[in-house]
């Protein structure tokens, strides 16, 4: 059963909105407008409540408060008015009665499309929970995209046409001929009112957006947005079809990056943080980047004729999953000679983690029943046994994608937790392997400190890697039109930041404008959007402007044509390569196809690389209360100590 | 190949001499670390068997960590140089070495947690004896052939 999105929602919502307003056209048979107060009602009453998601200010602070930005005012303005669109319907709701109402009435209509938007907000805030101080937190993978600036400007956009929708209607109706006793009217003029309260809730919400065009893609998102559910766990069977291994190995992605988003953070006090399940999670990553490698490199081998350069893409992407798969081996040797209090495979990832392992290997290698055992070893599938269908290097390239997202997701909460568990003094190291003149009495110590920050370095740059071969796959897969290619969109809208209902103490959310378009030279607005290439602009002059995978996947040639065309220049001038930086255009800064897609889409990789890099120099510069001192002093352990 | 072997000998040297638990304990230790050395080389060389390698010498270190719990291990081992693995050319060759001496070790720490008095060093020449298993059925051959 597929998971229901929020673009289902607001469709249901949009349709019978406007199946309503069509109906108002033709009047209003055998029923009163009376009616249709309380639907009306509900859904203004709902998008204000959208709107008190975004911008959660009272109008006295959006007026006084001089941190908050132009465009929070006009939402919260925007909320107010729709406020009192409700308050102007609220003497004329009838009651819900027990009986349902007819189908196909107005009435009718209306009440679906107000339990749509009603549901569409559910299904938005269950991604979110309230922390004790009353912050928004995230509770599932995809709260970072509810929250980004991209998503919630396109959300906006929605607010502002349904309330233009509602506007309509009301209008409509507070002129319809009077067929009911006359004590009805004063609902006209309720309507009337509500109707101009709608127009400039309408107004405002748009005024607020004029520094931030939204586009396509980010609307695209927003409707891809899916309710908070994470599967059942599949076990790998035998036989499956290519199309059930990619499958379990989507579902795997799904429930790993769920598990990340709830384990992160618990180390000082959690029994499931051990090094055992820790290295274990490390060797798997590195198992896993080494199978994808492998699929990415069978995969140009078996690229159709395609978008231009998308085995050049491929090849970036299978670089930098073996360089991720490098990093991660790094991170099993840094554990080499460190250890818990805690033992046990405990990670509750790790099963969805094995079942990942063993579907992508069955599709890299030639035989339907591979385990990661020399017993089951077998060749890699060449072009005489792939026997692909047309739709499976999709639907294949779609699997890694997703393998490579979850694992971006579990390095980062693993670094969190090598983190906080260097800080709880949870790592130690056997005195057995240190030289005999040091005489230390204990079976165990507290890890050096050169040990820890060695190892969360490495985490770090496990993160790093693994973080860029997901971006090089997300312009593979927009590249291709593979079926994963809204992580691209994902990891693009969570890169730009946040909207304010996620940070709400800040003064601004990064990337969203602050000042009207007159000061934007404050520097606080996002940056121009940069001009679309050739390949988009094409596809835009022949109007096809409301497919954004076709405008994605028209960004992801003219990257890969740009890159095409710095290659040649190289060829064609070698000497320009004794310091090619000089030789970039500017603003460009990527050499490897993974920086190029990092570059364009998303930005993220690179802002990871810089923050994880100001930590380590954080981490160097902080001194360190590790020490080898008997743990014995603080307590028995576990390990004997 | 000529250190699996040496291990080899060590622990079956050990565990001829009845009741000396600390010397097979020792030479554990010192084959599961040399087990992790080696797996981590090959791995590198391996795409078929980098897998099998990668969780082999996972196994092995978390081997040689549960050893090092068992009370009656030596604090210090007169022989811990830190293993500088060489590697067979043919790596088939080499995981068989592993795997024998995976098998060795799960014989000699089964026995071991069996004739132990310490309840510490049961559990952890019985935990370390599942570990040394897993690395024989990562690496063992393909019994068909």
């Amino acid at each position: 059963m597929s998971v229901p999105t929020f673009g289902d929602l607001a469709g249901l919502a949009s349709h019978h909105l406007g199946a309503a307003t069509a109906l108002a056209d033709g009047g209003l048979p055998g029923e009163g407008v009376a009616a249709s107060v309380r639907p009306v009602r509900g859904m203004a009453l709902t998008l204000s409540h959208y709107l008190g998601d975004i911008a959660p200010y009272d109008e006295a602070e959006a007026v006084t408060s001089s941190q908050l930005g132009t465009w929070v005012r006009a939402v919260v303005d925007a909320r107010e008015a729709l406020r009192l669109a409700a308050g102007s319907l609220r003497p004329y709701a009838a009651p819900i009665l027990a009986e349902t109402t007819p189908d196909g009435t107005m009435a009718a209509l209306l009440d679906t499309a107000a339990a749509s938007l009603a549901a569409g907000r559910d299904l938005l805030r269950m991604h979110l929970f309230t922390g004790a101080d009353g912050t928004p937190l995230d509770r599932s993978d995809w709260a970072a995209v509810v929250t980004s600036a991209p998503v919630t400007m396109a959300l906006l956009n929605e607010i502002a046409c349904w309330s233009q929708q509602l506007a309509l209607l009301t209008g409509r109706l507070s002129v319809a001929p009077a067929t009911e006793p006359a004590s009805v009217m004063p609902v006209h003029h309720g309507l009337a009112s509500a109707c101009h309260w709608l127009v400039i809730a309408d107004a405002a919400i748009r005024s607020s957006r004029r520094t931030a065009p939204v586009t396509l893609p980010d609307t695209g998102l927003l409707m891809a947005i899916p309710a908070r559910a994470v599967p059942e766990r599949q076990s790998p069977q035998v036989p499956e079809t290519t199309a059930d291994l990619c499958q379990g190995v989507v579902t795997s992605a799904i429930r790993l990056r769920a598990i990340a988003c709830t384990v992160a953070g618990q180390a000082a006090w959690s029994g499931q943080v051990t090094a055992e399940s820790l290295r274990w999670t490390a060797t798997a990553a590195a198992v896993t980047c080494h199978i994808s490698e492998n699929i990415l490199r069978l995969l140009v081998g078996e690229a159709r004729p395609g978008p231009a350069g998308t085995e050049t893409l491929l090849r970036g992407a299978a670089e930098a999953a073996s360089h991720a798969c490098a990093s991660w081996r790094n991170v099993t040797a840094s554990w080499s000679q460190m250890t818990t209090e805690t033992t046990g495979l405990t990670s509750p990832g790790l099963p969805d983690m094995g079942d990942l392992i063993v579907r992508l290997g069955r599709l890299a290698f030639d035989d339907a029943d591979w385990t990661p055992t020399r017993a089951r070893q077998a060749r890699l599938r060449g072009p005489a046994n792939l026997a692909f269908t047309d739709e499976q290097p999709t639907a294949i390239l779609a699997a890694v994608h997703h393998a490579a997202d979850a694992l971006a997701r579990v390095a980062a909460a693993d670094t969190d937790t090598v983190g906080t568990a260097i800080r709880a003094q949870r790592l130690y190291a056997p005195t057995r392997t240190l030289p005999e003149y040091l005489d230390v009495p204990y079976r165990y110590g507290h890890a050096t400190p050169a040990d820890t920050i060695a190892l969360l370095e490495a985490y770090q740059a496990a993160t790093d890697a693994t973080t860029m071969a997901a971006a090089a796959l997300d312009t593979v897969a927009i590249g291709l039109n593979a079926p994963s290619q809204v992580l691209a969109a994902a990891r693009a809208a969570t890169s730009q930041g946040r909207a304010p209902r996620a940070a709400a103490d800040l003064p601004e959310a990064e990337g969203l404008p602050a000042e009207p378009a007159t000061v934007q030279s404050s520097g606080k607005d996002p940056p121009p959007p940069c001009p679309p290439g050739p390949v988009e602009q094409g596809v835009r002059d022949l109007g096809i402007t409301a497919n954004p995978l076709l405008l994605l996947r028209a960004q992801a040639i003219d990257t890969a044509g740009r890159r095409l065309i710095a290659e040649a220049r190289r060829a064609a001038r070698p000497s320009a390569g004794r310091n090619p930086a000089r030789k970039r255009p500017p603003g460009r800064t990527g050499e490897t196809a993974a920086q190029l897609a990092a570059e364009n889409f998303p930005p993220a990789a690179a802002r990871t690389i810089a923050s994880r890099a100001r930590a380590s120099e954080a981490a160097r510069a902080r001194p360190s209360s590790l020490s080898l001192a008997p743990a014995s002093a603080r307590g028995g352990t576990a390990l004997g100590v | 190949m000529d250190d699996i072997e040496t291990i080899r000998s060590r622990l079956t040297a050990a565990d001829q001499l009845a009741g000396d638990l600390p010397g097979v304990l020792d030479a554990a230790w010192e084959a599961f670390d040399l087990a992790q050395a080696v797996c981590l080389r090959c791995g590198e060389q391996a795409t078929g068997l980098f897998a099998a390698f990668a969780f082999a010498a996972a196994a092995a270190a978390q081997g040689r960590q549960l050893i090092t719990t068992a009370p009656s291990l030596p604090p210090t081992s007169g022989t811990v140089t830190g293993h500088v693995a060489s590697v067979a050319a043919d790596l088939d060759e080499t995981a068989d070495g592993l795997a024998s001496l995976a098998g060795a070790l799960t014989e000699r720490l089964s026995l071991a947690a069996s004739r132990a008095d310490d309840p510490g060093d049961q559990a952890a020449c019985a935990d370390a004896a599942r570990q040394a298993r897993q690395i024989y059925e990562l690496l063992a051959g393909d019994p068909r052939q």
